[in-house]
């Protein structure tokens, strides 16, 4: 027997303090990760500070140069150039703001809408849970990828239409599982109990059920967003995302595949980032889900 | 004692078409404890939630009157409803563990049952919560108020649940097996809590059960309840000494004795409740009844008032009394 025995009760139930969390040996692997995300996040939000150059300034006499090279000036372009002669660094610095806020502003526009649906569908039941389960039902079963480019097709490309057609393709997902884990809670003694208390349907929704079914939303909701990421690399890369000249990933990408011949470094550093940041935040996603349900600890 | 608070006039429950509470009748006086006791899925819990209007949404209510304060709760609209429940008349459930929100502290619960009808600063209904935690009998309530329900115990969570129930001074409460979830000594306690708060407040309590020495402890009559049908109605003294419905007698019976002889095989009633979608004609009781005849199968015997207070649906009840006497 080399497993050691891990006693579940004796775990305090919320560190108080980081160095507590810290301590205790699992939170260990997760931390990199956490770590790089962080970076991602402060990069977005800095990416002003951060960028050496602007994203957009074009230096044509200096197109695709590699990683390192330096200019007459003695400006040194780290990540090299791109087909316009931009520098490849400021260029991702700022696609990671435009990914990080599509993800995040689409996860809560689909996580909002999502939950609520499946809130009153799991709720009241009758013929407004088949109206609901049956359009998320339809939704899941057209190709998501399909429905956005009909949807941009129709609302034309721009950074907030990405962010309403994410929302509208994405919303079913939280729909069933916030559908799901309503009917279990609904039926408890003590939703009755806030009725008898003279609770309104709202406040019973708002105060008593949500509150005992957000563990699970939240969980969904990490997953979704590096779903998120990639979707708007993949609509950018298709041309239907984000449109020259704002930086994005997808975008980035998307133009040094003409010149992966002769200049790997366009979509080899944007896809890496986005590799990594996808991965960070999937593997804190499932450490999520393990923290929020205690029985899958064990498994 | 003054005329019935709560008059409950042949009351029905369907589900799905199927009557699961069929033509029950009875009045609540003020002060009084009335017990309704019978066996799992008779409807006596059916019944406590359709006065309530809180039936899951499979079942309505599908005939007959409640009467309370001059107004029949079946009937009037939501909204009415709403102002009443948990107002002057409030119900305490089974499980007392899973009646309280877990993500919500003691205070929190129970303010939120007092600002519902009776609307008050923060800090009145906390004083309000405080002293309510104080009656049930939880000791250092001050501390009890800022902690969540999985610190609490089942009792203590059962004495919440009462105290929630009792913050606006019901004229009637509801119990729906209060102590079935709890072991025996918090059961006394509980009950011993509501006999208190009875004498304190002069509340009326239907008490549903299944337990028939909670019955004798706490209830000044007694309603027995079969597969949906009230088979007997008496005084609970009147009821014990004798028994004028086989069932009730064989409820009796089937409760352990301590000057039985040791070891010797409970009496039980031979058979199953019907199931719903299979009663005929006749009387319910009459496929496990001992003294059944070929009028029981015919016709089923109504609720006839046989002594004053008392009545029984079978139309062998003096033979069934007589057979009572006889020790078994």
């Amino acid at each position: 027997m080399t497993a050691q025995p891990m006693s579940i009760a004796a775990r305090p139930h919320r560190p108080r303090r980081l160095t507590q969390f810290l301590a205790r040996h699992e939170a260990w692997p997760i931390l990199p990760f956490a770590v790089i995300l962080a970076a991602f996040v402060f990069m977005a939000v800095a990416a002003s500070g951060l960028a050496p150059l602007e994203p957009t300034k074009q230096s044509l006499l200096s197109r695709l140069r590699p990683p390192g090279f330096t200019s007459s000036a003695g400006f040194v372009y780290w990540l090299g150039t791109d087909e316009l002669g931009r520098d490849l660094l400021s260029r991702i610095i700022f696609g990671a703001r435009v990914s990080l806020a599509v993800a995040f502003l689409s996860v809560c526009a689909s996580g909002v809408v999502g939950t609520a649906l499946g809130l009153i569908a799991g709720y009241y039941r009758g013929w407004v849970e088949i109206a609901i389960m049956r359009a998320v039902d339809i939704m899941l079963s057209i190709p998501a990828i399909l429905l956005a480019i009909i949807t941009v097709a129709v609302l034309g490309p721009s950074f907030f239409n990405l962010i309403i057609v994410l929302g509208f393709t994405r919303w079913p997902r939280y729909t069933r599982v916030a559908y799901g884990q309503t009917l279990g809670v609904a039926n408890l003694a003590f939703v009755t109990a806030a009725k008898l208390g003279g609770a309104g349907d709202a406040l019973i929704l708002a105060r008593h059920i949500l509150p005992n079914i957000i563990g699970p939303m939240i969980v969904v909701a990490t997953l979704e967003f590096g779903l998120m990421v990639l979707f708007e690399a993949g609509l950018s890369f298709l041309g239907l995302g984000i449109q020259p000249p704002t930086p994005s990933w997808g975008a980035i990408m998307s133009v040094g595949r003409n010149y992966v011949g002769t200049a790997w470094w366009i979509t080899v550093f944007p896809g890496l980032c986005l590799f990594l940041l996808v991965l960070s935040i999937n593997l804190l996603g499932d450490y999520t889900r393990d923290r929020l349900d205690p029985r899958s600890i064990q498994r | 004692m003054a005329g019935p608070i709560l008059t409950v006039a042949d009351l029905a429950v369907a589900i799905a078409g199927r009557r699961v509470v069929d033509g029950i009748s009875f009045a609540v006086k003020t002060g009084e404890t009335l017990a309704i006791v019978g066996e799992s899925g008779c409807g006596k819990s059916m019944t406590a939630f359709a006065i309530m209007r809180l039936l899951p949404q499979a079942a309505r209510i599908s005939g007959g009157a409640v009467l309370f304060e001059g107004r029949d709760l079946a009937r009037i609209a939501e909204s009415e409803m709403k102002a009443l429940r948990g107002n002057r008349i409030s119900l305490i459930f089974q499980e007392p563990a899973s009646s309280l929100d877990p993500l919500m502290t003691v205070a929190d619960q129970l303010i939120e049952a007092i600002n519902a009808h009776k609307p008050a600063s923060h800090s009145e209904a906390a004083a309000h919560a405080l002293a309510m935690l104080r009656a049930v009998g939880i000791a250092d309530p001050a501390r009890r108020m800022r902690q969540y329900p999985f610190e609490l115990s089942g009792g203590m969570c059962q004495r919440v649940m009462i105290a929630i129930a009792l913050a606006c001074r019901p004229s009637v409460l509801l119990a729906d097996e209060p102590t079935t979830a709890l072991d025996v000594t918090i059961q006394a306690q509980i009950l011993e809590l509501m006999k208190r708060l009875r004498s304190e407040t002069g509340t009326s309590i239907v008490l549903i059960t299944h337990d028939m020495g909670v019955v004798a402890d706490m209830a000044d009559r007694v309603l027995v309840m079969y597969a949906g049908r009230i088979v007997e109605e008496a005084a609970v003294d009147d009821l014990f000494q004798a028994q004028h419905h086989p069932y009730t007698m064989l409820l009796m019976r089937s409760v352990p004795r301590l000057d039985a002889p040791p070891k010797r095989a409970l009496p039980v009633i031979e058979g199953t409740v019907p199931s719903y979608a299979a009663l005929g004609t006749g009387c319910r009781f009459a496929s496990r009844c001992p003294f059944v005849s070929e009028h029981c199968r015919a016709e089923e015997p109504p609720l006839r008032q046989i002594a004053p207070g008392r009545a029984t649906a079978c139309w062998h009840h003096e033979r069934v009394a007589a057979a009572g006497m006889v020790p078994a």
